[in-house]
């Protein structure tokens, strides 16, 4: 590049070319700066939230992502059907693809973000490694290049995989033995191909106990590169971040210089321009390695805007328009501290699986809520399962933790299992409230305390009855009443896989179709209750719980000796490991499902002999839809 | 209306003794019941479960709606009694079932197979005319081996009644549903076989005339229970079953199915039976207000008050016939006459029983007996102004009244007063009883004194010596009979009542019954028979 750079108009609209809680944010800060804005949706999201808040939005295609919101074509055709003039790219589908920048160009639309070139280079982590190394930055140990088995081998273990082409944790794999290379790089290979296009893979060694520390950084057209601070986001299920926040609590201030001089020169040598983040592996000894450039808006960007003052998403747009760094204010040290959690529609109680439903309830509140969904919504199974951002900001870590914590113990969301509780557990730790937790740190979920669980139930069961009376025309306070000594009446629920029969044993004080206060074994608490079909919401002082009720009237189970494999959870068959007949033991992996993004192999839980597959590649299916058939080897008939 | 203001003295020691004798009393009821509960014994309920069964009463709580009452009624009926179990092998009660009111009746079937005893069938006698004089639809949960064959000679013929029932119920519009859990054979299979609904349990149900060894006795033919009763050729070939179920619950789940589509509703009811009051006194009192003595008398307004809507009762002649309370007030919003004694029961006090039912009849309101009597008043100058007479005037108005009536026995219930103030045979829709209750046409010391003196008069005429040790002994023996036959128990065991209830439980008792009497039209009459004066 050389000469000046010509200064383009300012936008008159900008196409969204994404959806859910990051369309949402463009669209707001479009509106304030006056630039109007069109969407784009597919099937699933016609009813979604982004397709409302825009001013116009086009639909583009089927519910899977590589039919809609990955099709560069389709995209470009609608951005000119509303005449935008440049379009923002948003995180994940497109935003780090350097053909759709380079589509952007041809079609005269400006791309909010980096050159194609700089895309390609840096977002390949490849060639990203390269650019670090030229600038004296270090990487870690890694290895590129066509024979992986023996890039392993030199390598040791344990190490990462990792999708050229990704981000966001898709197609990452940790590999502890040499056992298990070959499937992890099968299944990596095949979820990057998915999720980029780009089925290439590279090998790092596994740095153990690390801090995950990035550094944002803004570069405008007229070549000035600047940081804006750091944010630690060592909190990771997955490769997907749950936790950030800005300052790190991990890093001493000559670290942190360090990283933010690295940071600038990596930008710098690449030639960048517009928003990025450098992100950085900081060992236990304090040593760092560069990881990879994201060359795009991150999902974590809120906790920088809250100790900068800045909206990041206005920069982008600007610095697009050609204006230089210089008219923002820009801080010389971050005001106090920003936490941000990710709510995502995920049950901590059956392996993070994804979970999908109607929201019949989304009651999300905090400094900021970075959301795509409202009461009513849908969460399908097409895209992340990420319900929204909370994000708060206080002078200090302590108070910021504090803050956060209170708005998710009043969080109430109905109709999606969430890590919600678990986010709670996580904030709670020592590890965490100590700033030490590293990426290591991963707790499992934690049983919900029974006691509280059970007087919940218990409150649940005494409201069940209370509405049920209500609704009734035939002597509505007389209460359950028998003249016989039988059992104690009961509700059944379940809650995590456990069964409760509460008793209906208590008093109510006060009731509604919303809430109640109720005493119980001699403790009056005041009780909400929301409720969608069999599925309940009760939160008190005691905790949020959800419980599903039982059906007092089950359908009968028809009678059969055959075992089955069923799916956890809503998905699409990505392949099917076995065929009629095959003899198939406990733990042989018969199906690979792909649910919101990432893989998951269902085995088998029994020894014996396959029967009918139910199920065809490509086949979207339903929590508990069998999949495959296994008759019992032993069994008798 | 003022609210009544309750006299009794919760310090006293009367109060205390009385608290303290029926809470021993409610003790041995909640033991007896919990006995009755209990089936044929462990051994035949955990064979009963074993084998993958619903004992009957989760049968009728999974058939009920959730948070329902329910009324069983009789539940001690042929306790004590010879060859009989406490409940006689037979539960029923009125509950709702997809918002309707139904008479639920379901056999135990761990006690004998379920097969009915003479109790048994007293009691499903009664349950049927609950059914059939509140026009409640009857669901029936079968599982019974048939007659107890024994005591086939008490059973056999006024057993027949049971079909008719039903088949008079299905000609008034009131449904019966029979779900078949398990054998119902012979006799029993004209239960399915005369109800409007028949749900039979897959492998469960047998319902045939003669079983397998009869049948091989009658014609020689060989076949197996379930080709020649089971639940599949009943639905599939035979079609006297029109719903097979796969399991108990799915056949419960159908039979509620079946419920939610009657359509037809409750007759209008005077009352609004979500806006009242509480009576003002705790119901806890009634324990230390009701007499553990019944020759002590306790005042019934304090029993009123506790039982009625905030308390208020409206009070008619309290000047007059002071023997005899009676007054309107509501429970659970709806409107009752009441009858209550204070006393032996007078002429003044009959007159004006008389009348006020004759009130209650113009203007369509329900009856509520509260019986504490030791009958009519007796003696020469009584007799003089006509007891009998006036006696025959109360009793003429309850005969012949025609709004529905419930009788509460709260004390005792002696002599004619048990008719005048609607005992049993005066055909009460309802009728409960307090753990202190005694009943007998009279006491036992007056009883044993009576026959007592008539022996010694005899002997007189006969010119005898009386042997006194002997008469001592005769009258000592007399008495403890009658002592034993005029227990509450023993009048329950024999469906002189519908139950025994907890004294704290009367208010809720009587609104189930009132609301149970409203689902068929409640109309009084202006017709009676001759007044003699």
């Amino acid at each position: 590049m050389g000469g000046v750079p010509a200064l383009t108009p300012p936008m008159r609209k900008i196409l969204i070319a994404n959806r859910g809680e990051i369309a949402c944010r463009i669209a707001r800060t479009a509106r304030r700066l006056g630039i109007s804005c069109a969407g784009v949706y597919s099937d699933a999201d016609r009813d979604a939230l982004h397709v409302r808040v825009v001013d116009e939005a086009v639909w583009i295609g089927a519910a899977p992502a590589g039919e809609s919101y990955l099709r560069i074509d389709l995209i470009i055709e609608a951005a000119k059907r509303v005449g935008a003039d440049a379009i923002h790219p948003g995180y994940g589908f497109l935003a780090e693809n350097a053909e759709f920048a380079e589509a952007c160009a041809g079609a005269s639309i400006t791309f909010i973000g980096p050159r194609a070139e700089t895309i390609r280079k840096m977002g390949s982590k490849a060639s990203g490694r390269a650019v670090a190394v030229s600038c004296g930055v270090p990487v870690v140990p890694g290895y590129q290049g066509d024979d992986l088995e023996a890039g392993a081998e030199a390598l040791g273990y344990p190490l990462m995989i990792k999708a050229s082409a990704g981000g966001g944790g898709r197609g990452m794999r940790l590999v502890t033995e040499a056992s298990q290379f070959a499937a992890a790089v099968a299944s990596a290979r095949s979820e990057a191909q998915a999720a980029f296009g780009d089925g290439s893979l590279i090998l790092e060694r596994a740095i153990s106990f690390a801090h995950h520390v990035e550094v944002q950084i803004f570069s405008d057209v007229h070549g000035r590169v600047i940081h804006l601070f750091e944010r630690d986001c060592s909190m990771q299920r997955r490769h997907q971040k749950f936790i950030e926040e800005s300052p790190s609590p991990a890093i001493t201030d000559v670290t942190r210089g360090h990283l933010y001089e690295a940071a600038i020169a990596i930008g710098q040598a690449a030639g960048y321009v517009n928003a990025g983040t450098v992100e950085f592996l900081i060992a236990p000894n304090g040593e760092f390695y560069f990881i990879e450039m994201n060359t795009r808006i991150q999902v974590e960007h809120p906790v920088t805007e809250m100790v900068t003052g800045l909206d990041l998403i206005e920069m982008q747009i600007r610095i697009a328009e050609g204006r230089p760094i210089d008219e923002f204010p820009l801080v010389t040290e971050p005001m106090g501290h920003a936490i941000e959690v990710r709510v995502c529609a995920e049950d901590p109680s059956c392996g993070f699986a994804p979970s999908i439903g109607r929201l019949a309830l989304c009651e999300l509140a905090a400094e900021r809520v970075d959301t795509g969904v409202e009461t009513g919504s849908v969460v399908t199974p097409y895209y992340d399962s990420m319900l929204a951002k909370l994000i708060v900001h206080r002078g200090s870590r302590a108070e910021a933790i504090a803050a956060m914590l209170e708005c998710l113990a009043k969080a109430r969301v109905l109709g999606v299992a969430t890590n919600r509780a678990y986010l709670i557990h996580v904030l709670q730790s020592d590890e965490f409230t100590q700033g030490r937790a590293s990426t290591a740190f991963l707790p499992e979920p934690r049983e919900a305390d029974a006691g509280r669980v059970e007087l919940s139930a218990r409150a649940l069961a005494l409201w069940v009855f209370e509405r049920e009376m209500a609704g009734r025309n035939i002597l509505p306070a007389v209460r359950n009443f028998r003249n016989s000594v039988w059992r104690e009446a009961t509700v059944r629920l379940q809650t995590g896989g456990r069964l409760i029969e509460a008793a209906v044993r208590g008093t109510v004080i006060r009731c509604d179709a919303e809430s109640m206060v109720a005493e119980i074994d001699g403790v009056a608490r005041t009780y909400a209750i929301a409720f969608s079909g069999a599925a309940y919401l009760i939160s008190s002082t005691v905790g949020t719980f959800q419980f599903e009720r039982v059906p007092r009237h089950p359908k009968p189970k028809l009678a059969g000796s055959n075992a089955s494999a069923s799916s956890p959870m809503p998905g699409k068959v990505l392949r099917i490991l076995v065929a009629q007949g095959a003899t198939v033991s406990v733990g042989t992996p018969l199906v690979v499902l792909e649910a919101m993004k990432m893989e998951q192999t269902i085995r088998s839980q029994m020894d014996g002999v396959v029967g009918a597959i139910l199920v065809k590649e490509g086949d979207v299916v339903s929590p508990g839809q069998t999949l495959v058939q296994i008759g019992g080897s032993q069994e008798k008939s | 209306m003022e609210p009544l203001r309750s006299l009794a003295d919760t310090a006293s020691s009367q109060y205390k003794s009385n608290y303290e004798a029926m809470s021993a009393a409610l003790a041995r009821l909640r033991a007896e019941l919990k006995r009755s509960t209990e089936g044929g014994g462990a051994k035949y309920v955990e064979r009963h479960i074993a084998r993958g069964k619903l004992l009957p009463r989760d049968r009728i709580e999974l058939l009920l709606d959730e948070g329902s009452y329910f009324l069983e009624i009789a539940p001690l009926a042929g306790i004590g009694m010879q060859g009989e179990s406490p409940g006689a092998g037979v539960i029923g009660g009125i509950g709702i079932v997809c918002g309707h009111e139904c008479l639920i009746i379901a056999n135990e079937a761990t006690l004998k197979g379920g097969a009915t005893s003479e109790a048994g069938l007293w009691k499903n006698a009664r349950l049927a005319e609950i059914a059939r004089q509140n026009l409640l639809p009857v669901i029936l949960c079968v599982e019974s081996a048939g007659a107890d064959l024994p005591v086939q000679s008490k059973i056999f013929v006024p057993g027949g009644r049971g079909f008719r029932d039903i088949t008079r119920r299905s000609k008034a519009r009131r449904p019966t549903i029979a779900i078949v859990f398990g054998s119902s054979t012979a006799g029993g299979a004209y239960l399915p076989g005369m109800s409007d609904y028949v749900i039979m349990v897959k492998r469960r149900a047998q319902v045939f005339l003669a079983g397998p060894p009869l049948v091989k006795m009658a014609t020689g033919e060989v076949v197996d229970e379930e080709s020649l009763g089971g639940a599949e050729m009943h639905s599939r070939v035979s079609g006297l079953s029109d719903y097979l179920a796969e399991d108990e619950v799915d056949a419960i789940r159908q039979a509620r199915e079946i419920v939610s589509f009657y359509n037809f509703s409750k007759p209008a009811t005077p009352a609004d039976s979500t806006v009242f009051d509480e009576p003002l006194y705790a119901a806890d009192e009634l324990l230390g207000i009701a007499s553990s003595d019944l020759r002590i008398p306790f005042e019934v307004r304090d029993v009123i008050a506790r039982v009625v809507d905030g308390s208020r009762f409206s009070e008619f002649k309290p000047e007059y016939g002071p023997t005899l309370v009676c007054g309107f007030a509501r429970i659970h919003g709806f409107p009752v006459a009441i009858l209550g004694n204070n006393g032996v029961l007078m002429s003044e006090s009959s007159g004006k029983g008389a009348q006020f039912i004759a009130l209650a009849n113009q203007q369509d309101i329900p009856l509520l007996f509260l019986q504490n009597i030791t009958g009519f008043m007796v003696g020469k100058t009584f007799e003089e102004e006509g007891i009998i007479r006036n006696g025959a005037k109360l009793i003429n108005a309850v005969s012949n009244s025609t709004v529905p009536a419930i009788t509460v026995m709260i004390g005792g219930s002696y002599g004619a007063g048990n008719y005048a103030m609607c005992g049993r045979a005066y055909e009460p829709r309802f009728l409960f009883t307090w753990p202190n209750h005694r009943i007998a046409v009279m006491g036992e010391k007056q009883l044993s004194g009576v026959m007592d003196l008539i022996k010694r008069a005899a002997a007189a005429r006969a010119r005898e010596a009386v042997d006194e040790d002997q008469l001592n002994s005769e009258k000592a023996a007399l008495e403890g009979q009658i002592q034993r036959e005029s227990d509450c128990y023993f009048a329950t065991a024999r469906l002189w009542d519908d139950g025994i209830i907890d004294p704290r439980d009367t208010r809720t008792v009587l609104a189930i019954s009132l609301s149970a009497v409203y689902n068929a039209p409640v109309e009084g009459t202006m017709e009676w028979g001759v007044f003699r004066h």
